[in-house]
């Protein structure tokens, strides 16, 4: 004897629950794994080192361009301002972050750690990747 | 008189607002947010003070095709790591001071400076690449190192 199944009282809405379920854990991964980070307004592609440690980027870094543009704090400027803008700096201690661009002569950066130094920095951190 | 009320919803918030909301805001994290493996790299910008007594600091030049000059000889990183070592525990030499010939790119130079400091030189300072050290004067090397690994 055939009996008919009991007919199911479906919400349309629950053929969305997985769906819910994966983009939540998708946010949720996103805001805990990504860095809110401002890009520099020029690309910079760091160097690459196997060795050295992982740390967190700062907010605020001094960003060098192959060709030698800078930038500090997601503004272009020049090399003359960049005494007056470092002095703005917050002293926390932490050394100043460099990002510099894979391509840039290294004549131009040892020019310019001397320009820190007058502008008393003693300590950089240069922003590396880690190599595949 | 009898009023029937109303059969009550089941969801007394529409899903479909939430899940709007839910996806504007993971498409701005995953857009906005960067998920690269940072590492630092510690460089100090002051000369450090040297010790008069101390043995010299052994110079490195860094060339654009990825030769390394040492002591009138070439090496390649495997080979100048060993010998380097090798140096610093014999104490002929107390530091290691990597000098880039001009137009050098620093990816080339990084990558030196990590694997040698991966060999375990740990005294080791990028110095400033000008042309009065480019005759090989390593006398005074210690006052001309700009800087090194500040740790």
């Amino acid at each position: 004897m055939l009996l008919p199944l009991p007919k199911r009282h479906r919400n349309p809405e629950d053929n969305v629950l997985p769906l819910i379920n994966i983009v939540f854990l998708l946010l949720i991964f996103f805001m805990l794994a990504g860095a809110l980070v401002q890009e520099p307004p020029f690309s910079v592609t760091p160097p690459e080192t196997r060795h050295t440690e992982s740390g967190e980027p700062d907010q605020q870094y001094l960003a060098i361009a192959a060709d030698g543009r800078l930038a500090y704090g997601g503004d272009i400027i020049e090399e003359s301002e960049l005494g007056a803008r470092l002095a703005e700096r917050a002293e926390n201690g932490a050394p100043l972050q460099v990002r510099a661009d894979n391509e840039l002569e290294v004549d131009r950066l040892t020019r310019l750690l001397g320009a820190l130094r007058e502008a008393d920095i003693a300590e950089i951190r240069l922003l590396t990747t880690s190599q595949l | 008189m009898h009023i029937e009320v109303a059969p009550r919803r089941r969801h007394a918030l529409g899903l479909t607002p939430l899940i709007d909301v839910v996806f504007n805001l993971l498409l701005f994290f995953m857009l906005a947010s960067s998920l690269v493996d940072w590492r630092m790299l510690d460089l100090a910008t002051g000369s450090s003070p040297a010790d008069a007594n101390a043995p010299p600091a052994a110079e490195v030049r860094v060339a654009n095709d990825g030769v390394l000059r040492y002591d009138g000889e070439t090496f390649d990183i495997a080979a100048i790591s060993e010998r380097l070592v090798a140096e610093l525990e014999d104490e002929t030499i107390s530091a290691v001071i990597l000098r880039a010939e001009s137009g050098v790119q620093l990816g080339s130079v990084v990558g030196v400076f990590d694997a040698l400091a991966n060999a375990g030189v740990e005294a080791l300072a990028l110095g400033e690449s000008g042309r009065e050290q480019a005759l090989g004067q390593n006398t005074d090397s210690h006052a001309q190192a700009n800087s090194g690994i500040a740790n």
